[in-house]
């Protein structure tokens, strides 16, 4: 038996009043859903209905009111807790404070007739310990060394000596 | 091809009647052995267990029984009037109750005083081990390609009155494994040790690919859900196992 007496040989399509007889039907099987099938097996349980409602009534009265308890609690803490915390105790310093305002730094001389200053300002001394240290905002660079343009810079294995000749062994290549 | 079966089938008959040794097996694929002289089947008592039967096959098998009884007398009447042991359910397509259908069968099957047999067939996608909750160590493609025993391969179920033959897992060449003599010859060997074998074949158009025809078969089943097949499939189905050479018994509509 070769491969080719297994593959279906796909035959001519011909109408149907050629086949002879109409197709015997042997069985028709109902579509069955299992799941509503093992319901049914279930035995039809007592109805313990009036016994069962007392518990269930105590335990929603229960719930109910832990629920309501809750609820009551979790809106009074934040009221009590802003008014015990928040607004008896009133700071003597704001912590925004910390950051110095420009237009004060303007008027202590620092940047005579310039714009505001920027950059970590650290003052030492004696201002820095009777002060926090002051953080402004400014456009400028920090630190500005004069002349820095004018150094040269040089990147060693990229500038060439002028003054000396090459080997011999690698001149001219 | 079903003469080759025939054939080989009363080889086997005569070689029992004869009282010559059974161990010595027609294919070098099987292997010797030396259990039984009567015709039973030969099934490992290892391999008995109990199968999960799901839980649709025994809704049905309740809701439904009578009808699958009717097909049950219908077959065995078909077997003892015009011989047929070797039954094929095949259907148009995939997910169309096939299996469903055949393990449902066959439960109906094993109340009456005859061996059935399960064949899973379907080489592109068997499904009977998984349905019954089985993951079989060996399975028919074992049997059939690596040359593993038939014996080792049946799975008995004593208190199901059953016996199956699995898959473990699809073919990757199933026109070389159909086209085997070792198909073949296990086939004739089942013949032989069973009385009835419901196989439980593939769908016969699987999509653009060539669909494979079980021609070991005495006869068909087609098995068609009327939502998902229709009539020109059905027209079609039965000019392919026509030109096939396999009689059809008629259809099994399923999902009505």
């Amino acid at each position: 038996m070769g491969q080719a007496d297994v593959v279906i040989e796909m035959p001519a399509i011909r109408s149907e009043e050629s086949l002879p007889g109409s197709l015997a039907v042997l069985i028709e099987v109902p579509e069955t859903k299992a799941r509503q099938s093992t319901r049914r097996l279930r035995p039809a349980q007592p109805r313990t209905r009036v016994v069962r409602r007392q518990p269930r009534l105590r335990k929603r009265r229960l719930r109910s009111e832990v629920r309501l308890a809750g609820c009551a609690l979790l809106a009074l803490i934040p009221i009590v807790s802003a008014c015990t915390l928040g607004w008896s105790n009133h700071p003597d310093r704001i912590l925004a404070c910390s950051i110095s305002d420009p237009l004060e730094a303007v008027a202590d001389g620092d940047l005579p007739g310039g714009p505001p200053r920027l950059g970590l300002d650290y003052q030492g001394g004696q201002g820095a310990a009777s002060s926090p240290a002051a953080f402004v905002l400014s456009s400028e660079p920090a630190i500005a060394v004069p002349g820095a343009t004018d150094v040269p810079v040089n990147f060693p294995g990229f500038v060439l000596p002028d003054d000396s000749r090459e080997d011999l062994s690698h001149e001219g290549s | 091809m079903r003469e080759v079966d025939d054939a080989l089938a009363r080889a086997y008959a005569q070689r029992a009647g004869s009282g010559l040794p059974q161990g010595v097996p027609p294919a070098p694929h099987l292997r010797a052995r030396t259990l039984h002289s009567a015709p039973e089947p030969d099934v490992n008592s290892e391999h008995s267990v109990e199968l999960q039967w799901p839980a649709l096959v025994l809704s049905l098998e309740r809701d439904w029984g009578a009808r699958f009884e009717r097909m049950a007398q219908l077959l065995l009447a078909a077997r003892q009037k015009q011989g047929l042991k070797v039954i094929l359910f095949t259907s148009c397509h995939r997910a169309e109750g096939r299996t469903t259908l055949v393990l449902t069968l066959a439960r109906a099957l094993s109340r009456q005083p005859i061996r059935t047999l399960v064949l899973d067939a379907d080489l592109t996608g068997p499904m009977v081990a998984r349905l019954l909750g089985l993951r079989p160590q060996l399975g028919l493609e074992d049997v059939i390609e690596h040359g593993t025993a038939i014996v080792d391969a049946l799975v008995d179920s004593p208190d199901d009155h059953l016996t199956l033959l699995p898959m473990q897992t699809a073919v990757a060449r199933p026109r070389e494994f159909l086209a085997s003599p070792a198909w073949t010859c296990t086939l004739a060997r089942l013949r032989r040790d069973f009385d009835l074998i419901l196989v439980d074949g593939g769908p016969l158009f699987s999509g653009l690919s060539a669909a494979l025809l079980h021609r070991s078969v005495d006869a068909a089943v087609l098995v068609r859900h009327r939502g998902m097949t229709g009539d020109r499939a059905v027209l079609r189905a039965r000019e392919v196992l026509e030109a096939g050479g396999i009689p059809l018994l008629g259809s099994a509509e399923t999902f009505v």
